[in-house]
């Protein structure tokens, strides 16, 4: 009876995740390419041959690596700095706390075009401002370092994820565990290295969870600034499967790539489990 | 010889004078019991000496050197915490032998150091666990080996026993009873619990309102109470407070007199000084205390017999005092010797 009760929810959530899935197995081993309508037919490996020897897709699946792990390494790096900088009271703290939490709440693709229009443009950026008033060249970022750039920009609005959740967690943190440190006699690294590390250990799997599942399809960012570019220097395996499936009208391709982003994020998924999962078990 | 020496130290929070120039000196090997009601000072007196809360003015000095305003660690003081603060993630082992391991001390040492604490406080077959694997009990032995291993000049434990259930309390005060019996090493002990304070101390401390009422042996304090105060904060029950016109031959500037319950004696009618009527009579097999009610003015108080009840509630029985056993209070409350 449990069971009876259960399988609505069970069953919908099985053909939401099955359906698509099979589907796109399914177009992935058709010729299905909106520009050719009249070639049909079973493809065999065909499509996975043709995005694996694209020479955009080792530069895509090395981006979106890169990517991920740079962007998870300064948010989670850079989030727990600010955290323990502002875990101690200060006239103002409440404010600046809100003023760093609030990129979170702006859109990808607002973020993506402030970063683009007002921060980074070569002729009248902020950046470029700064980089003129000290008498220097602007740098052209989307052109010259796009994939940093879009970094950049993902690491700008994730931060305060990190941040958030790491404080709240410094806030749970034993003022008398601290206070028995000090007459322990260890110093502020001392305390950092085997007081809050080991506490935010469970906090810091938490954000690299979230973020690596939401960084691992990061697309509005790259759409609305480098489309790509130059050339794949940006480019990562969603925006590869945008490119081949809306760019080329190859649906077949396109689908193949999809099952290797599948593959990838089960990898990427099994590393997090076992670096990560045991921390959460506690 | 005076060890740790506090000269009219001073603590402010804000407008707020916590701790009112209070001056104390210790000597080596003594446990001084620091005692007094919630919100008196003493636990923050405690972390005064710890080097947790500044010392506004005054100064402290242990061992001939001044460490007024030094950091705790560097004061060779170890703290047992109330709620034990043991670092959760590591085990026993590592808890034990963290201060060592930071200062950078010997490895051979620190097993040695650590292995004998352990022994001591029985806790060898505990040292890989770590904390969340320990009963309450356990846990508050891992806190005092943790002090314990740094062989510290003095000990500090901030009411170290009010976590742990009634009957592991009695247990464990005997326990550091008998620790500092076989260390001898100079002890400072806060809690609000008269038991331990009596118990534990050679010296105890009674505070109120950030002042030092009373320094003395658990026994003087009990028999030569220097004030109302400390009269009716040392003992249970409390100790009678009567108007003084109820008694002959005393100072004439004798305001209220403090009995013990003990020291009054129910008589027969007609034969004693007081009388009154039975309010509450509780038989506690032991002892029985007996609530009256005086005649007249209605004030009340508690008589101790140690011996099975002889009288009903509202009987009107005739009681007598010891003489030897009075206490006189002058109109500020100070004890007239």
């Amino acid at each position: 009876m449990p069971r009876l009760l259960l399988s609505p929810a069970v069953i919908t959530l099985l053909i939401w995740m099955v359906v698509p899935l099979a589907l796109t197995i399914y177009f992935s081993s058709i010729f299905y390419n909106l520009m050719q309508p009249d070639v049909t037919g079973f493809a065999g490996w065909m499509n996975y041959e043709f995005m694996i020897t694209n020479p955009a897709f080792t530069d895509a699946i090395w981006n979106t690596l890169v990517l991920l792990a740079s962007t998870v390494a300064i948010t989670v790096i850079g989030g727990l700095a600010i955290a323990l900088l502002i875990n101690e009271a200060f006239p103002g703290r409440g404010i600046v706390r809100l003023l760093l939490i609030s990129p979170f709440f702006v859109m990808p693709t607002v973020n993506a075009l402030l970063w683009k229009h007002m921060m980074m443009n070569p002729i009248y950026g902020v950046l470029a401002q700064i980089w003129t008033f000290f008498g220097l060249t602007p740098i052209n970022w989307l052109q010259d370092l796009p994939l940093f750039s879009v970094i950049l920009m993902i690491s700008w609005q994730w931060l305060p994820f990190a941040c958030l959740i790491l404080m709240t967690s410094l806030q749970s943190m034993d003022r008398e565990q601290l206070e028995a440190a000090d007459m322990d006699g260890a110093n502020y690294w001392q305390k950092f290295r085997y007081m809050y590390l080991p506490h935010l250990a469970r906090p810091i799997s938490v954000v690299i969870m979230i973020e690596v599942i939401f960084l691992l399809s990061v697309f509005a960012e790259i759409f609305t600034t480098t489309n790509g570019g130059p050339g794949t220097q940006s480019t990562n395996l969603a925006y590869l499967i945008f490119n081949e499936a809306l760019q080329s009208f190859d649906i077949g391709v396109a689908s193949a790539g999809a099952v290797f982003a599948i593959i990838l994020a089960n990898i990427v998924a099994i590393f997090l489990v076992r670096i990560i999962g045991k921390n959460l078990e506690k | 010889m005076s060890y740790l020496e506090l000269k009219n130290v001073d603590k402010y929070y804000g407008d707020v004078h916590a701790i009112k120039g209070v001056n104390l000196t210790i000597n080596k090997g003594e446990f001084i019991v620091f005692v007094g009601p919630s919100g008196c000072g003493k636990s923050t007196l405690l972390r005064m000496i710890a080097g947790l809360e500044e010392i506004n003015d005054g100064d402290l000095v242990l061992d001939g050197n001044e460490i007024t305003h030094q950091a705790p660690s560097k004061r060779d003081l170890a703290m047992v915490f109330q709620s034990y603060a043991l670092y959760p993630h590591m085990t026993v082992e590592e808890n034990m032998s963290f201060a060592l391991r930071i200062k950078g001390e010997d490895q051979s040492v620190i097993d040695q150091k650590v292995a004998k604490a352990a022994e001591t406080l029985n806790l060898t077959p505990y040292l890989k666990r770590t904390p969340k694997e320990l009963s309450g009990g356990q846990r508050q032995r891992v806190a005092i080996g943790r002090a314990i291993v740094r062989s510290p000049k003095v000990f500090l434990f901030d009411e170290p026993l009010s976590n742990l259930d009634a009957a592991l309390r009695g247990q464990t005060r005997v326990e550091i009873a008998e620790l500092h019996r076989d260390l001898n090493a100079t002890s400072i002990y806060v809690t609000h619990d008269q038991v331990e304070a009596m118990t534990l101390a050679d010296r105890v401390v009674v505070l109120q309102g950030g002042v030092i009422e009373q320094v003395g042996t658990p026994m003087e304090l009990y028999e030569a109470p220097a004030n109302k105060f400390v009269a009716q904060f040392i003992g249970q029950p409390q100790m009678n407070l009567l108007s003084a016109s109820y008694f002959s031959g005393i100072s004439p500037e004798a305001v209220d007199v403090g009995i013990r319950p003990e020291h009054f004696t129910i008589v027969e009618a007609g034969q004693g000084a007081i009388s009154g009527q039975v309010e509450l009579v509780e038989a506690l097999g032991n002892e029985t205390l007996i609530h009256v009610c005086l005649e007249g003015a209605g004030e009340k108080l508690i008589v101790r017999q140690y011996e099975q009840p002889t009288v009903k509630v509202r009987d009107t029985v005739s009681i007598n005092y010891d003489v030897s056993h009075l206490h006189q209070f002058d109109v500020k409350g100070e004890a007239i010797r």
